[in-house]
């Protein structure tokens, strides 16, 4: 079975640009537009990996990260952020992101965080 | 800039300009530095905010009210081939001449040409200032307004220069008595009013007391004339029933009209009445 | 507005300013050495001669608010009107005024406050306006800004400069420096002949990604 990837974005640009970027590889793509979403998609679907917007309304990034961690430690996150300060960084650290990326993400980039979580998942 | 740093271009080329201006290490200089360097927009750091960036001295020695020359500044990027910014021109524009021109256009409008004191215009300005401050932090502001006694018979009688020479000796005296925060200003023709932040009625009283002791034992003098003079005060403070700072001033002329039935007195206006 | 911009390149321009001012929160904060937060901004697009009442519904009493206004030049014309609250002139002098702290004399309170408010304007207007640009690959050069009032806004239309059917990208964003909480709103003001060119930079945007 292919894996899972879910893309968590409320710019519906952003998560039609990450889509394309991982389209050329053999995988599931699912998408949510916020935090609340995100969480119930995790549940039901149980992704292998995510991909993590920090600006979003409802329920923020930050937020969002410490949820999913709590229920699903080992699902790696790819965190999404165009503030790269130091303290913003920490906290995203802190809160078990496997991967931080700095907006707007290149495609390059993007496919090595998701091989990146892939592997450490064994795949 | 050769001319005034006394620096020669081959002095100063690839040092640092911390070398030469030690006092531009602080954050309002670096953090324009950062900001041109990041953004690439351009930094305009005024006279009133910074005073100068380099300490030179003013052009002309005359100016002894600054001891550097005042300077406005702008800070702008130069970008290098591949478009980021690889350097800060600073311009200096020496704004001197132009500050102390504003000063004393200031000074001249607000200042009783006679007497030195300020002058009605400035009264309005700063009790207006006043008043906003104190119902902002509830404080208290107490006026007292000092009109001449026979004023014009003193004229008559002793000329229009012993006249105008005793106001000037009436405001030195007056001026005496009061603080630092105290100002003084002359309403009209014969007519002052002191203004007493941070002050009760109570304690406004004493000075008019003061005030209006001195004047009525002043020998005042103008060439071989002798004469003496006496004032009458109104004082009032600040009341919350008070909606205007004219509110304030019209309880101080009440007082005074009080005061004038008997003259050489001091009257203050109830905070009932 | 004759021509508007596409569901897509609203998406677009939102995900950008939010770009935009995530960098910009990161720049400032080394910039000016203190933790800055921007709120994700709000983006919404209107034209010109519903702008003031846009505003006056987001600022009730905008006319007597503080205003940074900045006029910029190049891939874009426009104007940057920052619009700060009532007190945000206190909290910010003391963060910004000269170490010496020396007040000359002749200068009134008031005078300092809007230097203040021009310079810090400044900054953020560099900040955000320039980050969006910059992510969009246009370039514009700023003129030097004026401290002004809320009635800027009606100047703007009765001046000529700008015609009815220009556009305007209103930001909201609340910043706060450290402790002090500023908050304050953006407006871009753009020309009209600007907006085939946004359109454009808009639709290449995440092309250029790839």
């Amino acid at each position: 079975m292919n894996p899972r990837v879910l893309i968590v974005d409320d710019s519906a640009s952003a998560r039609h640009f990450i889509k394309n970027c991982l389209s050329g590889r053999e995988i599931e793509l699912l998408e949510a537009k916020n935090g609340e979403e995100a969480l119930e998609t995790v549940e039901t679907a149980k992704p292998d990996v995510v991909f993590l917007d920090i600006t979003m309304p409802v329920m923020d990034g930050f937020e969002a990260l410490s949820r999913l961690k709590e229920r699903s430690p080992n699902i790696p996150v790819v965190m999404l952020t165009a503030d790269v300060q130091q303290k913003t960084v920490e906290r995203i650290k802190a809160l078990g992101a496997e991967v931080f990326l700095k907006k707007p993400p290149k495609k390059d980039s993007l496919l090595d965080a998701l091989d990146q979580c892939l592997e450490a998942n064994g795949q | 800039m050769e001319v005034h740093s006394g620096l020669s271009r081959e002095d100063v080329l690839d040092r640092s300009v911390f070398n030469f201006y030690p006092s531009l290490n602080r954050s309002s200089f670096l953090r324009a530095c950062k900001t041109v360097f990041t953004f690439g927009n351009v930094v305009y750091l005024s006279q009133k905010l910074h005073h100068y960036l380099f300490p030179f001295e003013p052009e002309q020695t005359k100016h002894t009210q600054f001891k550097f020359m005042q300077q406005r500044c702008t800070m702008s990027p130069v970008r290098g081939e591949s478009n980021t910014v690889e350097h800060v021109a600073i311009t200096v524009q020496d704004v001197t001449e132009h500050v102390m021109l504003v000063r004393r256009l200031r000074l001249v409008n607000n200042l009783d040409e006679l007497t030195g004191t300020y002058n009605r215009r400035y009264l309005d300005e700063r009790l207006r200032e006043e008043y906003d401050r104190c119902r902002r932090y509830g404080r208290t502001l107490s006026v007292c307004i000092i009109d001449l006694d026979y004023f014009k018979e003193t004229n008559d009688e002793m000329g229009h220069l012993a006249g105008d020479q005793a106001l000037i000796d009436i405001c030195t005296i007056v001026e005496s008595e009061l603080r630092d925060i105290d100002f003084l200003a002359r309403f009209g023709g014969e007519e002052f009013v002191c203004v007493f932040p941070e002050t009760s009625q109570k304690e406004a009283r004493v000075v008019a007391e003061r005030i209006r002791e001195r004047i009525a034992t002043n020998e005042f003098s103008w060439k071989d004339r002798r004469f003496s003079m006496t004032a009458s005060l109104g004082v009032a403070e600040l009341d919350a029933t008070m909606q205007t700072p004219d509110e304030l001033l019209e309880a101080g002329d009440s007082a005074l009209y009080v005061a004038k039935e008997q003259r050489n007195r001091v009257a203050v206006k109830s905070v009932s009445g | 507005m004759s021509e508007t911009l596409t569901e897509f390149e609203l998406d677009t321009l939102q995900e950008v300013m939010n770009m935009a001012f995530g960098r910009a929160a990161a720049d400032l904060a080394e910039v000016i050495d203190v933790f800055v937060q921007l709120n994700a901004p709000d983006v919404e697009v209107v034209s010109l001669d519903e702008l003031e009442s846009h505003v006056s519904m987001k600022i009730p009493s905008f006319q007597s608010a503080r205003v940074v206004e900045q006029h910029y030049r190049g891939d874009s014309d426009g104007v940057a009107l920052l619009v700060f609250p009532h007190g945000a002139e206190h909290k910010l002098v003391s963060l910004f005024q000269a170490e010496d702290g020396e007040m000359l004399e002749s200068d009134t309170v008031l005078e300092l406050e809007n230097e203040v408010l021009m310079e810090v304007g400044n900054i953020l207007i560099g900040a955000c306006v320039g980050r969006m640009f910059d992510l969009i690959h246009r370039t514009v050069y700023y003129l030097p800004p004026r401290a002004t009032e809320g009635h800027a806004f009606s100047e703007l239309t009765n001046s000529g400069v700008f015609a009815k059917d220009d556009f305007a990208i209103t930001v909201q964003t609340q910043f706060s420096f450290e402790d002090r909480e500023v908050s304050g709103r953006l407006f871009l003001v753009n020309r009209q002949n600007s907006l085939p060119s946004l359109k454009t930079a808009l639709a290449e945007f995440w092309r250029n990604l790839e």
